[in-house]
C-alpha cells in the first residue's frame, strides 16, 4: 500500500474516532443531561407518556455511545492491524455486523428525540433511514466476512 | 485434499533435512509443514518450480493424486 495512502487513511481514521467519541457519544450523554438535570432540564414531562419518554431519552443516550464505542473500536482495530498487516479478522467482521444492528436503534431513538423531550404524543418510526444504513453495513460485513475466507485460503496457499 | 505433496519421501531420498529444504526453496519452515501434513489449498507454480530444483527432481515425483481422499470443505 502506497505511504501517503496509508497516511490518509490514519488520519480519516482518527478524524471518525474523534467524531464518534466526542460528537455522537459525548454529544448524546450532553443531549440527555442538558434535557433532564442540568439547570433542572427543559424537558416537558407529560405524565401520560413519562415512561416512554424515559425509554427514548435512555435509550438515545445508550445506543449513541454504544455506536460511538463500536465503531472507535472498528476503526482502532482496522487500523492496529494494518501496521500487523493482519486485517481481515473475524472479530472486525462482527464489529461492522453489529455497528449496523446498534445504528438501527440508535436512529430510532434520535429521531424520536426532540417529540420525548417536548413530551408530544406524536412518535416517528423512521424505516428507510434505520434500515437503508443497518443494511449498508451488513452487505460491508458479509464482504468482511468473504475477505476472510480468501485470506484463509491465501494463507494455505504456499 | 486428493493431491499428495510427497516432500517426506523426497527429503528421506535426497537425505535432506526440513530446514534446509525451506532455505532453500525461499518458504518458512511453518509453510512447509503445512505442505507436507496436506493443509495446503493450493501451491504456486514458482514453488513448485524451487521445490523441484532443490530436491533434483520432476512435480510428478512430489505431486501425487489419490481420488479417495476428498477434503470436506471440496463438498461445498
Amino acid at each position: 500500500m502506497k505511504t501517503n495512502n496509508l497516511k490518509w487513511m490514519k488520519a480519516t481514521g482518527i478524524v471518525v474516532i474523534i467524531v464518534c467519541c466526542f460528537w455522537i457519544g459525548l454529544g448524546s450523554i450532553m443531549d440527555g443531561l442538558n434535557a433532564t438535570v442540568i439547570n433542572g432540564g427543559y424537558m416537558k414531562w407529560n405524565p401520560e407518556r413519562m415512561t416512554w419518554q424515559i425509554y427514548i431519552i435512555a435509550g438515545y443516550v445508550l445506543t449513541s455511545v454504544a455506536f460511538a464505542t463500536v465503531i472507535s473500536t472498528l476503526i482502532y482495530k482496522v487500523l492496529s492491524g494494518l501496521k500487523k498487516k493482519v486485517l481481515f479478522t473475524t472479530g472486525n467482521a462482527k464489529l461492522i455486523f453489529l455497528s449496523g444492528f446498534v445504528y438501527m436503534f440508535m436512529v430510532n431513538f434520535r429521531e424520536n428525540f426532540d417529540f420525548a423531550v417536548n413530551g408530544a404524543m406524536e412518535k416517528t418510526f423512521p424505516l428507510p433511514d434505520m434500515a437503508v444504513p443497518a443494511l449498508v453495513f451488513t452487505i460491508f460485513g458479509y464482504l468482511y466476512t468473504i475477505a476472510i475466507d480468501i485470506k484463509k485460503e491465501n494463507d494455505l496457499t504456499i | 485434499m486428493p493431491i499428495i505433496v510427497n516432500v517426506d519421501v523426497m527429503l528421506a531420498k535426497r537425505k535432506m533435512s526440513s530446514g534446509e529444504l525451506a532455505e532453500k526453496v525461499g518458504i518458512t519452515q511453518a509453510n512447509l509443514s503445512i505442505l507436507k501434513t496436506g493443509k495446503a489449498k493450493a501451491v504456486r507454480f514458482s514453488t513448485l518450480s524451487a521445490l523441484c530444483k532443490a530436491l533434483n527432481c520432476q512435480p510428478g515425483d512430489l505431486l501425487e493424486y489419490q481420488p479417495g481422499d476428498e477434503d470436506e470443505n471440496d463438498e461445498q
